[in-house]
């Protein structure tokens, strides 16, 4: 699309249906808008998705939450995309692409603990979700850690913080996760970048 | 993208299933070294061994520290020893061995593959030298491992060969007898040896390696059977659906050896050879291809169906594998080594597992009679008599096949041998008839290469 379109960040939060996306969609082109990326997540019933997408001069932030609401029973953020905002990098930081996965009784304070952990050694989470597996609470965070991080003493703390919550956390490079898994080898990472 | 239950089977693979890689081997060419000087050639081996080997162990630590993955062997394994001795005499052998060993041990490697012959159609001067300095260089060292190939698909059995090695094997264990004759676990006697098996005690270097390679083995019954036993508790399943499942859990297996074997050659900045996706058992429990057969139904291992079972296993570990990797090669099939393998030691000192079932089930393995106790009494010639059984089936089936037999001195049939370690123990098996073939033995020269070599 041309770069005269204003380009806006919406996210959408409802209870899921059938045809909530159809209605959504609908109602963004309703005023002309132009995709341009979109995900969906449902969590216990509850659907949220958020979208990129341009549009003709003049539209504003208030009449596109006003469509989207209309067209069906949710609650809408409309924010500029900004002309400063970098497109595209799923990661903040460079590094290494690991996996975390927690696993233990469910208890408060459990990702809110780890995720300070990570967030102190500077390593982002690029993905994180959970779920109740064979009766047991799991957490899994894809990350991407800094190179300059030591994986075994990372494994190791990580450890640490997990003991007293009670849960077991493993840390393993994601290639383990795609060479056993798919049909690549390795994860596929940035261009420029050699596994 | 991945979901939580492929990410949370890895992990189970790698933390109860016992999935690791069992195995880097790094080949080193080691003809550059020879020398006319004893004293020159000597230093040459050791300082080849430092210069290809010295980070070796630091790299491999590394790769599996970030990959959360052990690599449980590091080891090392040159081109034959015997070419080295060609313009030698018998004074060189065990200084030779030593080096090796001492080189071995500075780098912080337990086992380097290597003291080799290959003389499937003959004796050179080297060669000869070498079988003769086994029972010493191998008793009196304590990682140097041995492998002599005394047939092949091409050149037939050489006989006179297969009566030495009956001899020597013999003679070693003798040498090791405060250690139930351990020394003789360190020696394989192969047809059709690969070049590139990473997998001791019969890996060396061949001639059609490149200069120095990194060759991968990786392994995990325990992972292969816990999958099956996930899938019979479905209550669906038939042979069809045990080899599928095998085949999909090799593929795992080998995907993990092919990615931390190329991470490893790369940071090494040697070649990438194979991975080798055998199922090789250690004595730990719940990492057996004994337990792989009895969850498959074979309760006692040895009972009728036992050779089926192995095959359909060994034909769905390759298939998997081949899927995996473009780098295959070595044995990559399943090993029935008795004595490293709990249930399959268990097996034979029940008595359902006797030699002779071993020696039908080798002709559809991967390699062949592995880790076998036989009484320390075994004539030479009775021993040499197995190897020529075991050596006619890789060579008529065109495949390799191997004998480390441990004939434990001054102990006899139902006699427990210990070896300790990955080495395991066992339950010594009857030999039955010793004797018998002697004069077959005896009339030495080579059993002729079979209609199967003439393919081109």
């Amino acid at each position: 699309m041309s770069a005269d379109r204003p380009r806006y960040v919406i996210t959408v939060l409802a209870r899921d249906r059938t045809a909530i996306i159809a209605d959504v969609t609908g109602s963004l082109y309703e005023l002309d808008a132009n995709l341009d990326a979109l995900s969906q997540t449902v969590v216990w019933g509850w659907f949220t998705m958020i979208v990129c997408a341009s549009y003709p001069p003049g539209t504003t932030a208030d009449q596109i939450r006003e469509t989207v609401e209309q067209s069906c029973d949710c609650t809408a953020t409309v924010l500029p995309f900004g002309d400063d905002t970098p497109i595209a990098p799923s990661s903040p930081v460079a590094g290494e692409p690991l996996v975390a996965t927690v696993v233990g009784e469910d208890r408060p304070g459990i990702v809110c603990r780890l995720t300070r952990c990570l967030a102190d050694r500077g390593i982002n989470i690029d993905d994180v979700w959970n779920e109740v597996h064979e009766g047991r609470f799991v957490v899994i965070f894809r990350l991407t850690v800094p190179r300059s991080i030591d994986t075994k003493a990372l494994r190791y703390e990580l450890r640490q913080a997990a003991e007293p919550l009670g849960v077991h956390i493993t840390l393993q490079h994601q290639d383990i996760f795609t060479a056993t898994n798919s049909l690549s080898v390795h994860t596929p990472r940035p261009k420029g970048r050699t596994p | 993208m991945m979901s939580s239950d492929d990410i949370l089977k890895t992990i189970e693979m790698i933390q109860i299933e016992n999935l690791d890689v069992r195995a880097v081997t790094l080949g080193i060419n080691l003809t550059g070294c020879a020398d006319g000087d004893r004293a020159r050639l000597l230093r040459n081996v050791r300082t080849a061994i430092h210069a290809a080997a010295g980070r070796l162990v630091t790299v491999c630590d590394a790769v599996a520290d970030e990959y959360g993955i052990p690599i449980v062997n590091k080891r090392l394994a040159v081109s034959p020893v015997s070419m080295l001795l060609e313009a030698h005499d018998a004074a060189l052998c065990l200084p030779l061995a030593r080096v090796l060993d001492e080189a071995a041990g500075e780098v912080g490697i337990d086992l380097i593959g290597g003291y080799t012959a290959l003389v499937q159609k003959g004796f050179s001067v080297g060669e000869r030298l070498l079988i003769d300095s086994i029972p010493e260089a191998l008793s009196s060292t304590s990682r140097v491992c041995s492998s002599v190939n005394v047939a092949s698909t091409k050149a037939g059995i050489n006989m006179d060969a297969v009566r030495i090695m009956g001899r020597q094997i013999k003679a070693l264990a003798e040498a090791a007898r405060e250690q139930d004759g351990f020394a003789a676990a360190k020696l394989c006697v192969f047809a059709n040896i690969p070049e590139d098996n990473p997998f001791m005690a019969g890996a060396y270097h061949g001639a059609g390696e490149p200069g120095n390679v990194v060759n991968i083995g990786v392994s995990g019954p325990g992972v292969i059977k816990c999958a099956l036993e996930r899938l019979i508790q479905t209550g669906d399943v038939d042979l069809g659906r045990i080899a599928e499942e095998i085949k999909r859990t090799s593929f795992r297996v080998t995907r993990v050896g092919e990615l931390m074997g190329r991470e490893v050659a790369r940071r090494l900045g040697i070649a990438f050879g194979v991975v080798d996706l055998s199922l090789a058992p250690t004595p730990r429990i719940g990492d057996s291809v004994g337990e792989i057969l009895q969850t498959m139904g074979i309760a006692a291992i040895g009972a009728p169906g036992s050779t089926a079972a192995v095959a359909l296993l060994n034909d769905a570990v390759k298939k998997g594998g081949l899927f995996a990797s473009s780098s295959v090669g070595g044995l990559s099939g399943a090993f029935i080594p008795v004595c490293e393998d709990q249930a399959l030691s268990h097996a034979a000192g029940a008595g359902a597992l006797s030699l002779e079932k071993l020696e039908a089930m080798t002709s559809v393995c991967s390699v062949g009679l592995d880790m076998v106790v036989i009484p320390g009494d075994t004539p030479a010639d009775a021993i040499a008599g197995i190897i020529a059984d075991e050596m006619a089936i890789g060579v008529i089936n065109q495949k390799t096949t191997a004998v480390r037999l441990i004939p434990v001195p001054g102990k006899g049939v139902g006699d427990l041998a210990v070896f300790g370690g990955l080495f395991g123990q066992g339950h010594i098996l009857p030999v039955r008839n010793p004797g018998a073939s002697d004069q077959f033995v005896q009339f030495g020269g080579r059993i002729p290469a079979p209609l199967q070599s003439l393919r081109n």
